[in-house]
């Protein structure tokens, strides 16, 4: 970068022929440094008030005569804060620091189909330099993302190897949920799938004004991603290899119950509590030996953790163990590498870079690791045909594979295994057999999931495939007017393919090894493969002038099509006639000699189309404006209702270039003050053909009607529709702030918006159930989000033992809240989704005022106040360590009013689930080849109720035979000598359908936390040693990632990271899910 | 730059010229180009089967049959609680059929929109009947609900009206359905017995429950019970499987792989090579899948083979398994492990599992030959026998029933519906006379029997339901018939198991050599040899009486009476009564709401 400034600048200087030299009184010498103390070449260095000077040659001195006396040299570069250096009277050399201007005011933003020099622009843009990413050990672009810009949420989804995290502009933005739109290079793509070294930069694109351009997917943000391009230094290839290596490990504990005798004890005593029996059907005497055993950590020879013995007949095991189920099944170090390298370079007419990036992630899986793996290949070649047209092909390749074991998903092995499998249990019987069932229990240890895990039987493998070509043809026949054509072609698959195998166990000593064989035990194989074919092309002609040196216009106008088709194949066979390959080929016949396969497909496409425009126009770089606007239209809405026109306009004034704004200017250096105003659409409806009630033929899954080997069929209809589906709109006003002080070394901008969102595509009402069927979906909502986001920067250079130290930090800050503006719920009923006035998030519940101490109080107060709406699961009555549901509105009977905002019972608003502030904070320092940077990301208050299958934090208080129980859990457990306990006296399922599942303020968290998310040391070593073997440069670094945080809910669990208490589609993925994950690595990058 | 601009014209004017925003469904189907064919209308309709019909009858909980763990209508109290939603008050279904009848009349073929309109309504009333039978009155919806329907935000409409429409379906339906034996599909006689089975329901319901609602009174739905069995009786192709073993043909009939064409009216078919599955076997040959067992009050209930009450019988509270099962109705050596018990395929005896059945009575109706779905039959989920929606015996009941609670009833009517059942199992005919004389003490006692059964024919009634509940037994319809009956009290009656009167080892099989031992707490274990049961009395079993008493497996267990001014329906979640503020609760429900 800094080479191609060189190259600039000598252009202007040899055109421009400013040097000029005269006889002085004295020569005066120096040299120019960056912050790494390497030489400077061609800096510009000046006499204050004159054209007298000099540049820099290639060692970075330079002399030229200065008059005698005291004077003041003017020092600049591209890129470089200049520096106006006091030379005293008799001095004669002088070593000269540059600092790197971290604002560049003149630096060019992408915005939609263009640039805008950052001074000008007038719409509410975050960029993000590829080089605050490349320190980031993070898995994904998105992950590096999150705290880096205000207003920007993402939030991550999973802890699993490969998961892609959520991202969100400027919070709720549709009570549909919907992500802002993202553009690689100008063509479709998928932040996840992006090569972190290839980024050049990344702007985001928060209002209106600026994503206007975009029209129909732009609503809720625009992120536009421009990759890095080759560069023409001298003919010279540049390759770049950056290599590293670490581990990840579980950022909460995983530190559970592993004591035999405290597991049973537990689940029996809150089974027992509920039903009267016993969950696991050991004796007293049992207990005694579970007991004596306690404290071993291994097998004692004189007590062994499985003894035999005949009971009801029968020999059977008895199991004593002390085992930790999770650390059997699961590791808590994963290895982690991830390699990149890349080749840079070109002439005048052909540019070019290649890179090409491995990454490998380990997961927790212990027997056999799940791995997760992606390549991603970009190839950028840039061409002048001649001096009126450039043409560029960018293609870039990516492909990943997730392997692992168990069935269905990951995530749904690690949630059934979270049941059943006490610490008594062992994987497996002393004769090497699994343990599966048990005579004590009527349920499946672990649900057979470590058999899985253990024989290796089911394998499950998703494979992405992700290839994009775009080619660009850009002419400009005149001076100021440029148009480009680009296609982009994209193809993108995933397959998946899923194994089952039965699985072997056997439950007596004396018993046959038996299979389960059913379901997840069945021989099968299953295989999807979902392509998508993807085509984009725009047009667009750019023009741009200025007329009498003050009145600059810039206009844009063009058009963009595009179509997505894609295709579904799935197949299924049983009976494979191997267990060890995966392949239909080797599908086989069953006992009957009947050969059993299924298959499946499907296949939809949608198109879009929009014309859009844009014009700039500033008077003197003092007054800006921008009016843009695109219409557009959707294949997803029926014709009539699938066009929409969305138009915006933006002002700015640079209040700094004003003549008053003068005396100012010694510490404010640019003033900006910004507004503006748009419309949006989004069309993004959950199927492709909303519009259209369609019929569907399908197999049943488990219904015949006896005439023949086959499933019986079905048709059905689509749920009714409304035909008049449109665009949701969504009008956004936005004011900002840009102001830089003090030499540029701090910069603020802030943000101040509010947007509506209207006629919503909801589900028009809720419905009573005798509809039978989904409501229609219509445009009748509306929602107003109000926000603000901030970023200060400060940035300097001092020295320190006579050496350039630079630093700088940053602190960020948004925050939002969205409240429902319109919505059919008059009556304001809890039973549909929102209504009026109702701010997104709220949760209600009810008031506790603690547990009862006895059970006279108990019953005292159940006297008083029928609490029959929530005795569910109260066994014995009402007594000591309960919780004491407060009658708020003092009618003696606790419930929930007419379950509406006006008359809600004894409940009222407890908290809000939404974050009310997230902010990121960083500070860096660099200093002799040393390098360090922090960062911090965190949220203000917000709250979650516990889902009440939640096992790490509810314990035995979900479902009671929970396999992973937080340890020394009775310790938090209401008794008689434990009155100061944080949960209720024991009882199953409390959590999931008795009192605690009421939602209520004792057990109500707050997730508010704050993340050391990021910190990194590096050391570079100085170029002159490394020049010596022909490297350009050299760093070894550590980086660590999510290293701790800090939450209250930490208080109540350390079980539960505040990231991971998301929603999930089944509830058993709540019992135990895939742990968040901190990084720790070491890498070296070379330039060579 | 001229040129340029012509090729943007162009381009941009090509692009808008053909509409390339018109795209067309590629894999789903256009409902104008559907519900032509026979075709189309019989998958559209397939869909009935699937989402109806129960496919596990068997475990159906109730004072006769139980099972480990309590069903939360046995436990009662607080254990039955008001859903927010869901509780079976879901209508996705009916507005299936509503649909089909809409979209019906665009095909062409006559004969179809007859016969699948038929078949919809039948469906309509099967839908209906369990939602009456649920929630007593609810709406009634013969059309396609628009979203701004007002119809949406109606109140109940009184079971008289409900009662009526179902009887113009399955009227209907009966007049227009084919009338072929199918097992696996609707037919004439699948219709009959659905409006046998639905109009016997209202009719006691009414008359037990002292419901007079303007229209027609409980006789009407009586009498239209009896004619609609009747029909079925003497013109219908059924008729009760029998190969003349009576000791084996009731056993068989439920276990065969495939439905009895002669018995099974309509059936669901089970399929090992498709992987269609229900878990009937192993639910009680698997000690893990609900340990059932039936009560002592049902075992008791069971004849002498010679006609005479058990309960009559000198000691028989306190008689051993192996002297109390011993000549009785053979149904009983046919529905539980007794002496000398094999099971199908096999020919090794099996005592009665203490661990695999609460109560001892150890289940073995439905259970397969060890040898079926490729020798897995044993295992979770992998029963094939077909099993039955509406059975020939059930419809001889109903028709028995019907006639005895309308009044009118003579020796023929049992001839040919009781006593048919009788003489497939060897037992001697129901003599209307003497049960009427001499009403059984046991069946009408509080502590065992019905209290609220009175009349002329008393006697007789109380047979009837002695025969119906062991004819039925297992077949999921016991819980309706106490709601019927009006005998909620029934769920709170003993649930007992097998007597042991000391402490000791006792033979289950009849052969002298014991099968299980019990040991009280404090003294040694004793030795038995492989096979044989040791179980320490109040940690492996429960007695009634402590050292011992009947098997009491749920002695530990708190239980709420059944409430009858509570629990014979079930509530309407909270928020369903939260969007439709005019439909009522059922009585004695606490759903929190102030209204």
């Amino acid at each position: 970068m800094r080479e191609c400034r060189l190259f600039v600048l000598l252009l202007l200087l040899i055109v421009g022929g400013g040097i000029s030299l005269s006889a002085q009184n004295r020569v005066i010498s120096g040299k120019v440094f960056d912050a790494e103390q390497e030489p400077m070449v061609g800096v510009t260095v000046q006499l204050e008030g004159t054209s007298r000077g000099t540049i820099t040659s290639e060692d970075g001195s330079f002399a030229f005569e200065v008059p005698s006396g005291e004077t003041i040299l003017n020092v600049s570069f591209v890129g470089y804060i200049t520096q106006n250096v006091k030379i005293s009277a008799n001095q004669t050399d002088i070593t000269i620091y540059m600092v790197e201007d971290a604002v560049l005011l003149e630096e060019a933003i992408v915005v939609g189909y263009g640039t805008q020099k950052r001074v000008n622009l007038t719409g509410s843009v975050s960029v993000v330099g590829g080089k605050e990413l490349e320190n980031r050990v993070a898995h994904s672009v998105t992950h590096m993302l999150q705290g880096a810009v205000p207003g920007l949420n993402v939030t991550t989804s999973s802890g699993r190897p490969g998961s892609t995290p959520a991202i969100n502009v400027r919070g709720v933005t549709s009570i549909n949920g919907a992500s802002p739109l993202v553009l690689i290079d100008g063509a479709v793509g998928d932040l996840n799938r992006v090569n972190a070294n290839d980024v050049e930069s990344i702007s985001v694109i928060k209002d209106a004004a600026a994503a206007a351009v975009y029209g129909a997917r732009a609503a809720f943000g625009v992120i536009l991603v421009t990759t890095k391009s080759g560069s023409a230094i001298d003919g010279k290839a540049m390759v770049r290899y950056s290599s590293r290596i670490g581990w990840e490990e579980s950022t909460t504990s995983t530190d559970y119950e592993n004591r035999g005798y405290w597991s049973v004890y537990t689940v029996n005593k809150f089974w027992n509590a509920d039903s009267g029996t016993l969950y696991f059907n050991y004796t007293d005497q049992d207990m005694q030996q579970l007991l004596a055993r306690v404290n071993d950590k291994t097998e004692h020879p004189d007590r062994p953790w499985v003894v035999e013995d005949v009971r009801n007949g029968r020999n059977q095991w008895v199991y004593y163990g002390n085992n930790d189920w999770w650390d059997m099944m699961y590791r808590a170090k994963r290895p982690v590498q991830k390699h990149s390298v890349s080749l840079n370079g070109g002439s005048k007419d052909v540019k070019y870079l290649v890179s090409g990036a491995y990454d490998k992630q380990e997961g927790i899986q212990r027997q056999q690791p799940d791995i997760f793996e992606k390549y991603n290949l970009r190839s950028k070649i840039d061409f002048n045909i001649n001096k009126w047209a450039t043409l560029s092909n960018n293609s870039s390749f990516y492909t990943s594979k997730y392997t692992s074991l168990g069935d269905g998903s990951v995530d749904n092995t690690i949630g059934y295994s979270a049941r059943h499998a006490l610490a008594n249990i062992p994987m497996k019987n002393p004769d090497d057999s699994w343990v599966y069932g048990t005579p004590y229990s009527s349920y499946k240890v672990a649900n057979g999931r470590h058999i899985m895990l253990g024989e290796g039987s089911h394998r499950l493998a998703n494979i992405a495939t992700d290839f994009s070509n775009t080619s660009r043809l850009t002419i400009t026949p005149m001076k100021v007017l440029s148009v480009t054509a680009d296609f982009t072609y994209r193809l993108y698959q995933t397959r998946n393919v899923s194994r089952s195998n039965p699985l072997p166990y056997r439950e007596y000593p004396d018993a046959a090894m038996a299979y389960y064989s059913t379901g997840a035990g069945d021989n099968r194989l299953d295989e999807y493969v979902n392509t998508r074919n993807y085509y984009s092309t725009n047009i667009f002609a750019t023009y741009n002038d200025t007329f009498n040196d003050v009145h600059n216009l810039k206009g844009v106008v063009g058009l963009n099509y595009e179509t997505l088709k894609l295709k579904n194949l799935s197949a299924w066979g049983r009976n494979l006639a191997s267990a060890e390959l995966d392949d239909l080929d080797l599908v086989g016949q069953d006992a009957e000699g009947n050969t059993l396969t299924g298959v499946g497909g499907g296949q939809n496409e949608y198109a879009l189309m929009g014309y859009f425009g844009r014009i700039n126009y500033d008077y003197d770089g003092r007054y800006l404006f921008e009016v843009s606007g695109r219409y557009d239209g959707t294949s997803r809405f029926a014709a009539g209702h699938r066009w929409g026109w969305f138009p915006s306009m933006s002002a700015g004034w640079r209040i700094s270039e004003e003549a008053f704004f003068e005396p100012a200017r010694e510490y404010v250096d640019n003033l900006k003050l910004r507004g503006s105003y748009g419309s949006l659409g989004n069309q993004n409806v959950s199927s492709y053909y909303a519009y259209l009630r369609l019929i569907s033929l399908n197999d049943f899954a488990g219904y015949t009607f006896g005439d023949g080997s086959a499933m019986g069929k079905y048709s059905t209809i689509g749920a009714p529709v409304a035909s008049d589906l449109t665009w949701e709109t969504s009008k956004q006003w936005n004011v900002g702030l840009d102001v830089t002080f003090l030499n540029n070394r701090l910069k603020f901008v802030g943000d101040a918006y509010i947007r509506d969102t209207e006629d919503m595509l909801t589900d028009g009402i809720a419905l009573p159930g005798v509809y039978g069927a989904s409501p229609p979906k219509m445009n009748t909502a509306d929602l107003r989000t109000k926000g603000y986001e901030f970023s200060i920067n400060w940035r300097d250079q001092v020295m320190l033992a006579s050496k350039p130290l630079e630093y700088g930090f940053g602190f960020n800050i948004s925050d939002y809240s969205s409240v429902i503006t319109k919505y059919d719920n008059p009556e304001k009923s809890f039973a549909k989704a929102y209504y009026e006035g109702m701010r997104i998030g709220e949760i209600w519940g009810f008031e506790t005022d603690g547990l009862f101490q006895s059970r006279e109080e108990a019953q005292a107060y159940a006297q008083e106040v029928d609490l029959s709406y929530i005795n569910n699961r109260i066994t014995g009555g009402w007594q000591g360590g309960d919780l004491k549901f407060r009658d708020t509105d003092g009618n003696n009977i606790l419930g929930i009013g007419s379950n509406t905002v006006d008359d809600p019972g004894d409940r009222k608003i407890l908290g809000n689930s939404l974050p009310s502030l997230s902010y990121g904070f960083n500070a860096n320092v660099r200093w002799q080849g040393i390098d360090i940077a922090a960062f911090f990301q965190g949220t203000g208050n917000h709250h979650w109720y516990p889902h009440g299958q939640m096992m790490n934090f509810w314990g035995p208080y979900s479902y009671p035979y929970l396999s992973y129980m937080p340890k020394n859990f009775l310790d938090k457990v209401w008794a008689e000598d434990n009155r100061d306990a944080y949960f209720t006296r024991p009882m199953a399922y409390s959590a999931t359908s008795g009192p605690m599942s009421k939602v209520n303020d004792r057990y109500l968290q707050n997730l508010r936390y704050l993340r050391f998310k990021n910190l990194t040391v590096g050391y570079t070593i100085p170029s002159n040693l490394t020049k010596k073997i022909k490297l350009d440069m050299v760093r070894f670094y550590f980086s660590g990632e999510n290293l701790c945080y800090w939450s209250p809910v930490k208080e109540n669990s350390e079980y539960v990271d505040p990231e991971a208490v998301i929603d999930r589609s089944n509830d058993v993925y709540q019992n135990a899910f895939y742990p968040w994950a901190k990084t720790f690595m070491f890498g070296i990058d070379l330039t060579f | 730059m001229k040129r340029y601009i012509i090729i943007t014209i162009a381009l941009i004017t090509g692009l808008t010229a053909c509409d390339m925003l018109d795209t067309k469904p590629l894999s789903q189907i256009s409902p104008a180009t559907y519900f032509k064919t026979e075709t189309d209308l019989q998958l559209f309709s397939n869909t009935f089967y699937n989402n109806l019909l129960d496919k596990s009858p068997y475990d159906d909980q109730s004072d006769l049959y139980i099972q480990q763990n309590l069903s939360a209508e046995m436990i009662g109290g607080n254990r039955r609680t008001v859903p927010n939603s869901g509780g079976g008050w879901s209508w996705g279904d009916l507005r299936k059929m509503n649909t089909l009848l809409v979209y019906i009349d665009q095909s062409e073929d006559e004969a179809a929109i007859v016969k699948y309109t038929a078949l919809t309504r039948f469906f309509r009333a099967y839908f209906y009947f369990e939602k009456v039978k649920r929630f007593g009155d609810v709406p009634w919806y013969d059309k396609e609900l628009g979203s701004a329907d007002e119809d949406l935000y109606k109140p109940r409409d009184s079971r008289e009206l409900v009662m009526t429409r179902m009887i113009e379906d399955i009227d209907y339906a009966i007049e227009n359905l084919p009338s072929e034996v199918s097992t696996y599909r609707v037919n004439k006689w699948a219709a009959l017995a659905l409006k046998a089975r639905f109009c016997l329901y209202e009719g006691t319901f009414r008359k037990y429950h002292n419901l007079s609602l303007e229209g027609n009174d409980y006789s009407y739905y009586l009498q239209q019970s009896a004619t609609a069995a009747e029909k079925l009786i003497k013109e219908g192709p059924y008729s009760l499987y029998s190969t003349g073993n009576v000791n084996k043909d009731y056993l068989t009939l439920f276990a065969q792989e495939n439905a009895s064409k002669d018995e099974y009216i309509l059936a669901i078919k089970f399929d090992y090579s498709l992987g269609i599955y229900h878990n009937a076997t192993a639910h009680t040959v698997v000690a893990t899948q609900g340990r059932p067992g039936l009560t002592r009050k049902m075992v008791n209930s069971y004849l002498k083979v010679d006609g005479t009450a058990f309960t009559d019988q000198e000691g028989w509270q306190e008689a051993s398994f192996v002297d109390e099962v011993k000549d009785r109705d053979p149904r009983l050596s046919q529905s539980i492990r007794t002496p000398g018990y094999t099971r199908i395929g096999t020919t090794k005896v099996l005592a009665p599992d203490l661990t695999g059945s609460v109560t001892g009575y150890h289940p073995v109706k439905f259970v397969q030959d060890p040898t079926a779905s490729g020798g897995q039959v044993d295992r979770n989920d992998r029963s094939t026998a077909d099993l039955p929606v509406f059975r020939y015996g059930e419809v001889l009941l109903n028709y028995a029933e019907a006639k005895a609670e309308l009044g009118p009833l003579n020796q023929g009517d049992l001839d040919i519906s009781i006593n048919k059942l009788r003489e497939r199992v060897g037992m001697p005919y129901l003599n209307m006379q003497a049960a009427n004389g001499d009403p059984d003490w046991y069946l009408s006692s509080a502590e065992y029997g019905y209290t609220n059964v009175t009349g002329t024919n008393k006697g007789v009634l109380l047979e009837i339901r002695r025969e119906r509940a062991i004819e039925l037994n297992q077949e999921g319809f016991r819980f309706d018939d106490l709601v019927r009956w009006k005998a909620g009290y029934s769920i709170d009656q003993e649930i007992y198991g097998i007597y042991f009167k000391q402490p000791g080892a006792f033979d289950l099989t009849g052969d002298g050599v014991a099968d299980v031992i019990l040991y009280e707490e404090g003294t040694s274990k004793p030795t038995a040899p492989d096979g044989v049961q040791v179980l320490q009395i109040g940690q492996d079993i429960l007695l009634s009486e402590g050292d011992h008493g009947y098997i009491y497996y749920h002695k530990n267990i708190a239980r709420t009476k059944f409430s009858e001014m509570r629990d014979y329906l079930y509530p309407i979640p909270i928020n369903e009564r939260s969007l439709n503020n005019n439909l009522t609760q059922n009585p004695g429900w606490n759903d929190g709401l102030d209204f």
